[in-house]
């Protein structure tokens, strides 16, 4: 795919190859916006060498169905559910794992966090049940509210509310910080 | 502090860290490059599932026939599935079986046995990997022509190093990193070849590094590299590609008992080079 510029001499070929260009240059701006977040993402939920990779991969999924996730009023949901999915399936995980370990080109070992404090947050939200650590994750990485979180994961408000609660009493209690939820 | 506010430092410190190592342009042309490869995969096992159907119609009725056909010649190839040969860079599947034709620049053919995964990783002109689906992190990589390296950081060719099968597999199980060694004859698709067993020497100086970790270096190619390294356990098959040229095997395990490289063993003899 050339760089053509829509408007430009160089755009000649036809209706039908101006809506491909218009395509792949709405991915592709989307793709540079909301990668970074996503792979925080992947490396909250995840703790793997490998969180990059999930992220890719959900990345792959929404490039290939892009005709119809970029026609979505959010196609970030799409791909951010996708990601939480592919994050917490050990199925999944060892096939990527498999895949990215005899990579010539490795990037730096991926670190969920910095700080120890921080590392240990994000390993407490790993133990939690595997949709409780979506809504954490979700609601601290993006700083999404109840009602984005719920149309992430495709359930019902008060259903986030519930595992908002209980992971963070349960974060609480393993990390020994107070839950202001319950004061 | 609370478990909210250290939830949001948490959350700001992984996403500070993310913009920093993460090069979205970068990563952009990757995402294109495998998508790319994977629509050749697709498109390929739909033409092979073409020529099949085209190749049965052709014959016409078929049934009972066999005993018409024209009689094969002893020692002449069998008109096996195996010997559909895929294009350069893709896969083919003969729909049915677990047989599969890899384009690599010396054509491979293959029958997956049962314990290995029929998505194929790390696929270049020179490469291709098979993954176990019963045991995680342990595979097989085809390494077409690649160079021995030299025990350093450079992944260059090592001078020491002959360039037939037989002298490359004395070079290796002559490398100072490692303990244990034995080199023994045996055949990949049908073709003599050399196995070389052993294991990293405790102590041993690992002037490379791969993944990031510290490792010693084997072979490279122009799609990737092979290496010992903590926790790797590792066999190699080398033999003479058929028209000349060098294959090496690696098969590995991390992580994991040596013993796991047993049953990598049917698949590396399965493994036919056109």
């Amino acid at each position: 795919m050339t760089n053509t510029v829509e408007g430009s001499d160089e755009v000649r070929d036809g209706l039908d190859d101006v809506v491909e260009l218009r395509a792949y240059e709405g991915f592709d701006s989307f793709y540079r916006r909301e990668l970074p977040s996503l792979v925080a993402f992947a490396r909250s939920l995840s703790g793997s060498a490998y969180a990059d990779d999930f992220a890719q991969d959900a990345m792959l999924a929404a490039y290939r169905h892009w005709d119809s996730v970029g026609g979505m009023d959010v196609p970030a949901a799409w791909v951010r559910r996708v990601c939480a999915n592919r994050a917490v399936s050990s199925w999944r995980r060892r096939s990527v794992e498999a895949r990215g370990l005899l990579r010539l080109r490795s990037q730096p070992p991926p670190r969920a966090a910095a700080h120890d404090e921080h590392e240990a947050f994000w390993a407490e939200v790993r133990k939690l049940p595997r949709r409780q650590a979506q809504a954490i994750a979700l609601h601290y990485v993006f700083d999404l509210g109840v009602a984005d979180i719920a149309a992430t994961l495709g359930c019902a408000e008060g259903t986030v509310k519930a595992h908002l609660f209980r992971g963070r009493a349960a974060l609480a209690a393993a990390l020994g910080h107070r839950n202001e939820g319950e004061s | 502090m609370s478990i909210d506010e250290l939830g949001r430092a948490a959350a700001a410190d992984v996403r500070r860290q993310a913009s920093i190592d993460v090069d979205p342009s970068a990563a952009l042309v990757d995402l294109h490059r495998t998508h790319r490869r994977r629509t050749a995969l697709v498109v390929a096992a739909a033409a092979v599932v073409v020529a099949v159907v085209a190749g049965l119609v052709a014959r016409g009725p078929w049934l009972g026939q066999a005993a018409q056909r024209t009689p094969v010649p002893a020692g002449a190839p069998s008109p096996s599935p195996s010997a559909v040969l895929c294009p350069p860079g893709q896969v083919c599947h003969v729909p049915g079986t677990r047989t599969f034709s890899v384009g690599l620049a010396i054509p491979l053919t293959l029958t997956l046995p049962a314990d290995f995964s029929a998505s194929f990783g790390d696929m270049r002109r020179d490469t291709v990997e098979f993954y176990r689906t019963s045991v995680s992190d342990t595979g097989v990589t085809v390494m077409e022509n690649p160079v021995p390296a030299r025990d350093d950081y450079t992944w260059t060719r090592d001078p020491a190093a002959g360039t037939d099968a037989r002298s490359v597999a004395q070079w290796l199980a002559g490398r100072p990193f490692l303990a244990g060694t034995a080199l023994s004859p045996t055949t990949v698709g049908g073709r003599p070849a050399w196995r070389v067993t052993g294991g990293l020497r405790r102590g041993a100086a690992l002037t490379a590094h791969k993944n990031m970790l510290p490792a010693a270096p084997t072979f490279a190619s122009g799609g990737g590299t092979a290496a010992y390294w903590a926790g790797l356990h590792a066999e190699y098959t080398l033999l003479d590609a058929p028209g000349g040229g060098l294959v090496v095997i690696w098969s590995w395990t991390l992580d994991h008992p040596a013993s796991e490289l047993a049953a990598n063993r049917a698949l590396v003899a399965g493994l036919v080079f056109h």
